[in-house]
């Protein structure tokens, strides 16, 4: 697991039954691409996340195969409907194996 | 444990083994894949249509390490964004899914060098439509 990562996810609190959000998240990563060559010319191995799963009560909003051409730390955008209360989870997957997870409750009006 | 219990038990680890296994062998297909090939992998041999799709990218872009890029697909189930300049072609695929407030998603890309950014769709009927959109580098990001 790579040291100092940090999630961020930014969605509205409370909706309405039935409406769409808007969803900004990101994820602090270096996204090595495996191109590039260290000091000595040797070349540095790949280390990016290569997935992202939203989903909503377990029926998901976007599911993201990610290849090395996305920047360093990960910023998505993405607009979900809502049915009704209940909470957001977010998935990253690293190269590495670990899983990122994040989450966000919300409340209907 | 009922009978019902354990059936439900096995469904899931079925489903939790499986799904990243398939994500991940589709990402190795595409890695060191040819233009053609990246292509082939998403459309499946359906011819492409031009359109039905749009690709939002700045006309030039200062910095290749970090250009601003959103994808507008409006109905489709499935679309991709290539770099056809970049080591890596393959550069993002997405999937709607059934809670998908639109079919739009925004993000920032690494650009090699001056090209034509390619963004594919597939729709529910299997329809698959595309759009280019040229973009200056002027200090391309190693991708």
């Amino acid at each position: 697991m790579a040291a100092g990562v940090k999630t961020r996810v930014k969605l509205p609190k409370e909706v309405r039954a039935g409406e769409v959000v808007t969803i900004k998240t990101l994820i602090t990563h270096r996204m090595e691409s495996g191109q590039r060559l260290d000091a000595q010319g040797a070349p540095i191995p790949r280390a990016i996340i290569h997935r992202f799963h939203c989903t909503f009560e377990g029926e998901t909003v976007v599911d993201l195969e990610i290849g090395p051409g996305i920047s360093t730390n990960p910023f998505f955008e993405f607009q979900a409907r809502v049915p009704g209360p209940g909470v957001f989870s977010f998935a990253w997957h690293d190269d590495d194996g670990a899983i990122y997870t994040d989450s966000r409750a919300i409340s209907v009006i | 444990m009922r009978r019902r219990d354990a059936m439900r038990v096995s469904v899931g680890a079925l489903v939790a083994l499986t799904v990243p296994a398939r994500a991940q062998q589709l990402l190795a297909v595409q890695q060191d894949a040819t233009l053609d090939k990246v292509i082939a992998a998403f459309t499946d041999g359906t011819p492409i249509a031009e359109g039905g799709v749009s690709l939002i990218l700045p006309d030039v872009a200062e910095d290749g390490y970090r250009v601003p890029v959103a994808i507008d697909a409006p109905q489709a189930e499935e679309a991709m964004l290539i770099a056809p300049g970049n080591p890596v072609l393959a550069v993002l695929k997405v999937r709607f899914g059934p809670l998908a407030g639109s079919q739009k998603l925004s993000t920032r890309m690494r650009l090699a060098q001056t090209q034509d950014v390619l963004v594919l769709a597939r729709k529910p009927d299997g329809s698959v439509g595309q759009v280019a959109r040229a973009v200056s580098v002027v200090v391309g990001g190693c991708a």
